[in-house]
């Protein structure tokens, strides 16, 4: 069986030492070695941002694309190419805020892949700024006094925009982060997974998650009521699989071939 | 050359369009060549509209100046489109008997017609049936054209709907009789042409290309090629999606073009805009994607059913950075399918971002055209066989692109700037290096012949410059001033960006006078042109739509231009 590390390239991330992307980097290459994914049959599609530099740490295909856009660039590379096994890396200013359209249709469309959102509710890159799912009293150069607006429920928005895996992870806990990662990756259709990213640099007091974080005490479940319930209800830091249920992947329409002549001929011809 | 020129309006579901169609075909089918402009109001239903066929005795695809024939089914709104259909002096209006014309075109002949009464002799009859009939007999068509025009346009609504449209259009055709100088007796050809709408002629030069991913947003007037390609280009083991956005239609023909598909994506001007980041990005990541742009009338949601030749700086332009990529244009409505393919083909051929500059003129007209044949191009190949030396973005040489899940050839694609390897790099040297791959691929690539047309004299002293929708026009009125004597050719640009100056500027140093005549406000070719030939005099002819500007207007310009 291979290691973590065999799936890990030979870049050194640009990461702040002790961000809590390193973790997940480590996850997701822990879940990919559990999986024995076919390294050339991988692709990781991100975005910008700390979080989204991450295909570039992983042995695979890789894309990294435009802020916000790791998800359209994914179902491009997916409806394109079905047998790849399509994770995408975002964080949530990219997936929440600039990409927050593409994330409701991605869950909509249901395709076969896994969206990794790193979520340390502040935008690192730009250093700090506030994020969609950050507290509104939060205090940034840009908002001084806070943004006074409620935070995203990512979770909620994915199970009513039709995601059929939703879980949430911590990076503090890898050991769960990566079964919670291999399952999404293993779930035919779209899998959500929000993972609880410290950033230690901008939110440093994010370090004391690691008290908090809990895992779910119940099972998946594929009743969406029940989901929603313990989305909205437990403890924010609360890890684990939310839902997970058998849902159409949407398809492509097919046709029997027809030579192009005889599309032309039928479109032009007298 | 012999042309009749005439226009059928009324209000949106009185059923010009469809008039104007049958007597297109009508007309193909007769042995007889034109094409056909369509014009809409604003309102998606019930909005004023109009239809403009120009019908000549060979292939022809320019604006005549005027118009020798107006029918209006009604008058509503006939103000608004009033301006695009100029008349002769000796121009006839027909109308119903109920409905004379307004009075802004007393003093032209006009001709009562019963279409109502007729139409009211056939159950749920429609007078642009019976109008159809009396235009096609006075026009000198026989009536088996008008059948097979019918039948053609409405058999898949059953016999019984084609016979009651028939009855319609023999109550008009009895009306008149055929004119002995109009198309009975026009020589005739015998070529079995084709009847093309542009868009979807632009949909099958895609196929053509090898298009195997398409991605879109609907806008008009791009809208109707991508839905020609939707239920096409699953046959040719494509895939089609209707995107949330331009933004996400443009990076998801990137995906699937990173993942090994071909791919390609429409739009119009305010989704070009939207699109531009992510056509900057395919430049960066030398992933092959075409862009098919067909402009409306701008800036902002501008006109929106009406052309313009305005995007061009955007295409040129718009994207950040020092991002060389491919413009294309169309010369003209056949030149569609050719071009679109062309433009796949460059695109995939280097790895660059192509956008093509279509036109809401070409990609909504309708014409009769001699089959147009695909281009001989040879198929670029996508996967690397061998990936143990393959560098994905060396500094001297282009490398083939991998397929993912076939090739062995594990690397990032990045917009951020990066080494030859494809690790992100802000080294001035990697910098310079890939700007200089990226800039050289193109400026160091033979175009060939394609590049740009040239039609007249070599020794013209003036010269007419323009591409798109214009190319037709110039050439039309290069040959007509040759022939009164003054030597003039026109040179069409086919490949705008990057602009092969080496074979141009020979041509352009001939002529003692170049004139670049364009649809836009603001001379955007001419400047561009000027920018990239600071030497060489140009002056030019510019205006905006939506107004098509026709073979007077440039006749014009030259002479008073002295
Ligand atoms: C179109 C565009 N707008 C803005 C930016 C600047 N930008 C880069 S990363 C980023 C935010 C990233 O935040 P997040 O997704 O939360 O990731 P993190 O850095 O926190 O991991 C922004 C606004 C950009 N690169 N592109
Ligand atoms: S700024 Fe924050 S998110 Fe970015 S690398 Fe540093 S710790 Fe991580």
């Amino acid at each position: 069986m291979p290691f973590a590390n065999d799936y890990k390239s030979d870049i050194h991330p640009i990461w702040c030492p002790g961000c809590g992307h390193f973790m997940v980097l480590r996850a997701l290459t822990q879940a990919m070695a559990w999986l024995e994914l076919d390294k050339d049959r991988t692709a990781v599609i991100s975005g910008i941002g700390c979080s989204s530099r991450l295909p570039a740490y992983v042995d695979t295909y890789g894309f990294h694309g435009l802020h916000g856009r790791a998800l359209p660039l994914a179902t491009g590379v997916k409806l394109a190419n079905p047998e790849l096994t399509v994770i995408v890396a975002s964080g949530d200013g990219d997936a929440y805020s600039i990409g927050g359209n593409h994330f409701l249709h991605a869950c909509r469309r249901n395709l076969d892949m896994t969206l990794i959102v790193m979520d340390n509710r502040v935008y690192g890159m730009t250093k700090g700024q506030p994020s969609p799912t950050t507290e509104p009293e939060w205090k940034a150069k840009l908002a001084p006094h806070g943004t006074h607006l409620r935070p995203f429920q990512p979770m909620a928005l994915a199970l009513s925009a039709g995601a059929s895996f939703v879980a949430r992870g911590f990076s503090g806990n890898p050991a769960e982060l990566s079964k919670v990662i291999a399952a999404g990756i293993e779930h035919q259709g779209f899998s959500f997974i929000e993972v609880l990213s410290p950033c230690v640099t901008f939110r440093p007091e994010e370090l004391a998650w690691r008290h908090e974080a809990a895992p779910l005490d119940a099972e998946p479940t594929d009743d969406l009521c029940t989901a929603m319930h313990n989305v909205l209800k437990k403890p924010a830091l609360t890890t684990g699989i939310f839902y997970q249920a058998q849902r159409p992947v949407w398809e492509p329409d097919t046709a029997a071939h027809r030579p192009l002549d005889a599309l032309a001929e039928e479109a032009f011809a007298l | 050359m012999k042309t009749f020129s005439l226009a059928i309006t009324g209000s949106g579901g009185s059923g010009v369009v469809t008039a104007g169609k049958i007597l297109l075909h009508a007309v193909a089918y007769a042995g007889y060549w034109g094409w056909m402009a369509k014009s809409f109001g604003p309102q998606i239903r019930g909005g004023e509209s109009a239809v403009m066929l120009h019908l000549a005795d060979t292939p022809v695809e320019h604006n005549s100046d005027t118009f020798d024939l107006l029918l209006g089914l009604d008058w509503h709104g006939f103000e608004r489109f009033a301006d695009e259909a100029p008349l002769s002096e000796a121009a006839q209006i027909w109308h119903d008997e109920h409905t004379p014309p307004p009075t802004s075109l007393s003093g032209y002949h006009t001709r009562a017609l019963p279409l109502k009464s007729l139409a009211s002799q056939v159950p749920k009859g429609h007078i642009n049936m019976v109008a159809a009939g009396a235009l096609g007999a006075w026009l000198g068509l026989p009536f088996e054209a008008l059948e097979k025009s019918l039948r053609k346009l409405l058999s898949r609504k059953g016999e019984e709907v084609v016979q009651q449209n028939l009855q319609l259009i023999r109550l008009g055709f009895d009306q008149c009789e055929p004119q002995p100088d109009l198309l009975s007796s026009w020589e005739r050809h015998s070529d079995t042409p084709w009847l093309v709408q542009g868009n979807p002629l632009t949909g099958l030069g895609l196929l053509r290309g090898g298009i195997r991913f398409f991605s879109a947003y609907p806008i008009t007037p791009a809208t109707d090629l991508s839905e020609w390609l939707a239920s096409r280009l699953p046959t040719q083991n494509g895939v089609l999606i209707q995107s949330e956005d331009e933004l996400a239609a443009i990076n998801m023909a990137i995906g699937a073009s990173f993942a090994g598909a071909p791919a390609a994506t429409a739009t119009s001007g305010p989704g070009l805009s939207l699109m531009m980041e992510g056509i900057g990005l395919a430049i960066a990541a030398e992933v092959p994607v075409t862009v098919v742009n067909v402009n409306r009338g701008g800036p902002s949601t501008g006109i929106p059913t009406k052309s313009e030749q305005s995007d061009l700086e955007s295409l040129l332009l718009g994207p950040h950075g020092d991002s060389p990529h491919v413009v294309t244009a169309p010369l003209g409505i056949a030149d569609l399918a050719a071009t679109a393919q062309w433009s796949v083909w460059l695109a995939e051929t280097l790895q660059t971002a192509v956008l093509m500059a279509s036109e809401q003129r070409l990609a909504m007209a309708e014409a009769i055209l001699p089959p147009v044949e695909a281009l001989d191009l040879p198929t670029p190949e996508r996967g690397v066989k061998d990936c143990s030396d393959w560098v994905r973005f060396a500094t001297d040489a282009m490398s083939p692109l991998p397929v993912p899940g076939q090739d062995s050839c594990r690397y990032v694609a990045d917009g951020l700037e990066h080494t030859p390897t494809g690790v992100p790099s802000s080294f001035a040297s990697d910098h310079r290096a890939q700007l200089n791959r990226r800039a050289r691929k193109l400026t160091d690539f033979h175009y060939g012949e394609r590049a740009f047309e040239w039609d007249g004299p070599h020794d013209a002293e003036t010269l007419l410059i323009g591409t798109g929708s214009l190319w037709p026009l110039l050439k039309h009125c290069a040959r007509a001033r040759t022939e009164a004597g003054h030597p003039t050719a026109a040179l069409g640009l086919r490949l705008l960006m990057p602009l092969p100056i080496e074979q141009l500027r020979p041509l352009l140093e001939k002529a003692q006078r170049r004139r670049v005549v364009e649809q836009t406000h603001g001379a955007q070719l001419l400047h561009y042109l000027q920018g990239q030939l600071p030497d060489i005099p140009l002056d030019g002819l510019a205006r905006p739509g939506p107004l098509p500007i026709r073979p007077g207007e440039v006749h014009q310009f030259l002479e008073e231009d002295g």
